[in-house]
């Protein structure tokens, strides 16, 4: 397929063109594209442009959640093609708002993040209790823990997140990222937290390079 | 009414009269600024000691403007109920899902355009409750008015879910713009009920946060397209009515603002920290509204010392109050929760007033820094 294809792939993803991403990823596999091609040139390239609006301020929620819907869609199509040959798949993460706290559209916004910088994430949803996180984490192998809160009085249960890592063993072998709205790079750090960012595209590029 | 200080038997301070208030929001303010703390003050009946704490302290530093919350529209009824926001039978999501399976508010418990199309239009009544609100007191001689939570966009929200609220700007715009108009008809009733001989409010307010920490939730245009002709069309008919409008508002909405000042919004708050440069917006607008300046609830409040909180209610009165002019009123960002130290609540309290009688009597204000340029106040 030639740049212009490409072009209005990711126009149809930035825009949320539902349809449109489904003609053309249709259209391109039926040409014997590869689908990895049509995931990294189209919709990858796509929802970087959107995360790097999102970093410099251009775009908000909105246009990041009909882009991610666009890219949902584009997938779901890709999806069966993309058996992975020598592609190593990324880490798996678990993902959750932390006990007490209902807050979740940061959190979703990280989700979406993560997944299309090709993580694999097991969204635990909102009100989380501390050893919730650890058995996901003991079921699933995963190697990063995501935990949002947007309260002053929930961002407490970070370090009880922690603690329930250490007591299980396992604080050693994964990686606790923490974030939202009240949480500063202080108070990450004190409660020996290893990444804190905070925007949600910030991060994703964090833990990518981070993982690499 | 005049006011009536032997009603406030126990107060440390002179309130202020309705007059006094209003000459303050005008600019033409020759007191100390008022506080206006009530409408935040939210104490969850289990902290039965708390409660007494801060029923003390609010007879000590009474407020200077009093706000009555409004009665809430239950948000599910039955067809033929007046005061419900949803009168569409077997329409409540919760009704399908299990406990715990949801928050109540998000995808699961959106409603679908359809079942939002055949709510009445003409409800909620806001004549329809006995009150239009909660915990209703005589004219003491306080400016006084309604505080109506959920203005537009919240409001949108509760019906259709945050994500899917956010999306439909952009795939249900019509759709929108119909709820949009369907709301201002209830904003309306509503303002002519507080501005009727059964209530005679001087304003008002609502809240209806737009901004998130680092940037408003939508873009500039949505704004323009969506909710500014809405609002606009809102504040008009209230100060036709001869009500102030008072507006709260979360997080950073720095581009609204020209708007804002531009639709003759009266008052807006809280220009929450570290989401906005306070002393930017106070240059540019302080002098075009009138800024209900809030102290910071995610930093300051909990977790800095009661000298960081005296400090702080100084840095804000010297950015945002004009002595012999006034143009703003002071209160805290948002609700106060059990996270803030009685120390801290008191120190906000007394300050407010203290620093607010200081700058009155000498004329000027102080030139106060902020805590938070030399210090990272945090848990
Ligand atoms: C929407 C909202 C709600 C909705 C939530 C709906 C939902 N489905 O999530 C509802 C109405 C339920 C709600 C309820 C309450 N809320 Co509220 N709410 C908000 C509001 C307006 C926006 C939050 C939001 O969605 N932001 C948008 C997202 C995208 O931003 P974000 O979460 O910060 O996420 C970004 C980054 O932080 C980061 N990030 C997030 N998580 C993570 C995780 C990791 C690992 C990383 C690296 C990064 C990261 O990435 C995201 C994208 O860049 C804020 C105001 C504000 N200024 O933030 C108040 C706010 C958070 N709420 C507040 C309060 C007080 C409450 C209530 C207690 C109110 C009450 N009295 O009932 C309840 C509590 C309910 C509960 N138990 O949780 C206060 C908290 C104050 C405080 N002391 O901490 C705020 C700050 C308002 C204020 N200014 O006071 N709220």
């Amino acid at each position: 397929m030639d740049q212009a294809f490409y072009e209005e792939l990711i126009l149809s993803v930035t825009r949320g063109k539902v349809k449109d991403v489904d003609r053309l990823c249709r259209e391109a596999l039926e040409k014997g594209v590869s689908a990895f091609k049509i995931l990294d040139d189209g919709l990858l390239a796509a929802m970087q442009i959107v995360a790097e609006r999102w970093k410099n301020g251009t775009v908000f929620i909105p246009e990041v959640l009909i882009a991610a819907r666009a890219l949902n869609v584009g997938l779901a199509i890709l999806e069966p093609y993309l058996v992975l040959g020598n592609q190593k798949p990324k880490a798996k993460v678990v993902l959750g708002t932390v006990k007490d706290d209902l807050h979740d559209i940061g959190k979703n916004i990280v989700g979406l993040m993560l997944k299309s910088h090709g993580f694999e994430c097991i969204d635990l949803g909102v009100d989380v209790a501390p050893a919730k996180f650890v058995q996901a984490v003991k079921e699933s192998g995963a190697k990063v823990v995501c935990m949002s809160a947007l309260l002053t009085t929930s961002m407490i249960h970070f370090t009880e997140v922690v603690q329930a890592f250490k007591e299980a063993g396992l604080r050693d072998s994964v990686l606790i990222c923490v974030g939202g709205a009240p949480v500063t790079a202080t108070f990450a750090s004190q409660i020996e937290a290893d990444i804190f960012e905070p925007d949600a595209v910030t991060f994703a590029e964090h833990l990518e390079r981070r993982l690499a | 009414m005049p006011l009536d200080p032997s009603k406030f038997p126990k107060a440390k301070k002179n309130i202020l009269s309705r007059e006094e208030v209003k000459a303050i929001l005008r600019g033409e303010g020759k007191t100390r600024p008022a506080q206006v703390i009530t409408p935040l003050l939210f104490v969850p009946e289990e902290q039965p000691e708390r409660q007494e704490f801060m029923q003390n302290l609010i007879e000590e530093y009474p407020d200077d403007a009093v706000f009555f919350e409004y009665t809430r529209p239950a948000n599910f009824g039955k067809p033929g109920d007046r005061y419900v926001w949803c009168d569409v039978e077997g329409a409540d999501p919760m009704l399908k899902l299990k406990p715990g399976e949801t928050i109540g508010i998000d995808e699961k418990t959106a409603l679908d355009w359809e079942t939002i199309q055949k709510i009445t239009r003409d409800i909620p009544d806001p004549f329809a409750p006995k009150s239009l609100v909660q915990n209703y007191f005589e004219d003491d001689g306080r400016y006084r008015g309604v505080f109506w939570t959920r203005l537009s966009f919240e409001r949108l929200w509760h019906f259709r879910g945050m994500s899917e609220t956010l999306m439909d700007f952009y795939l249900n715009p019509d759709e929108i713009k119909d709820l949009l108009d369907r709301l201002k008809h209830v904003l309306m009733r509503a303002i002519d009920r507080a501005s009727s001989d059964e209530y005679k409010f001087d304003a008002i307010a609502f809240t209806d946060d737009i901004g998130m920490q680092d940037r408003p939730f939508f873009s500039e245009d949505i704004f323009i397209e969506f909710l500014k002709p809405h609002y606009k069309e809102v504040i008009d008919y209230a100060h036709s009515k001869g009500l102030d409008v008072w507006l709260h508002t979360c997080g950073n909405v720095e581009p609204f603002i020209p708007h804002f000042v531009e639709m003759g919004l009266d008052v807006l708050h809280p220009i929450q920290k570290y989401t906005m440069d306070e002393k930017k917006i106070a240059e540019l607008y302080g002098d075009k509204i009138c800024i209900w300046a809030g102290m910071e609830v995610q930093r300051i409040l909990p977790f800095g010392t009661p000298e960081d909180v005296r400090q702080e209610m100084r840095f804000l009165m010297d950015t945002f109050y004009h002595p012999g002019k006034g143009h703003a009123v002071f209160s805290s960002g948002n609700r106060l929760g059990k996270d803030i130290p009685n120390e801290n609540m008191r120190a906000f309290f007394e300050e407010m007033y203290e620093y607010g009688e200081k700058i009155t009597k000498e004329g000027r204000s102080g030139n106060h820094e902020s805590p938070a340029t030399t210090k990272d106040i945090h848990p």
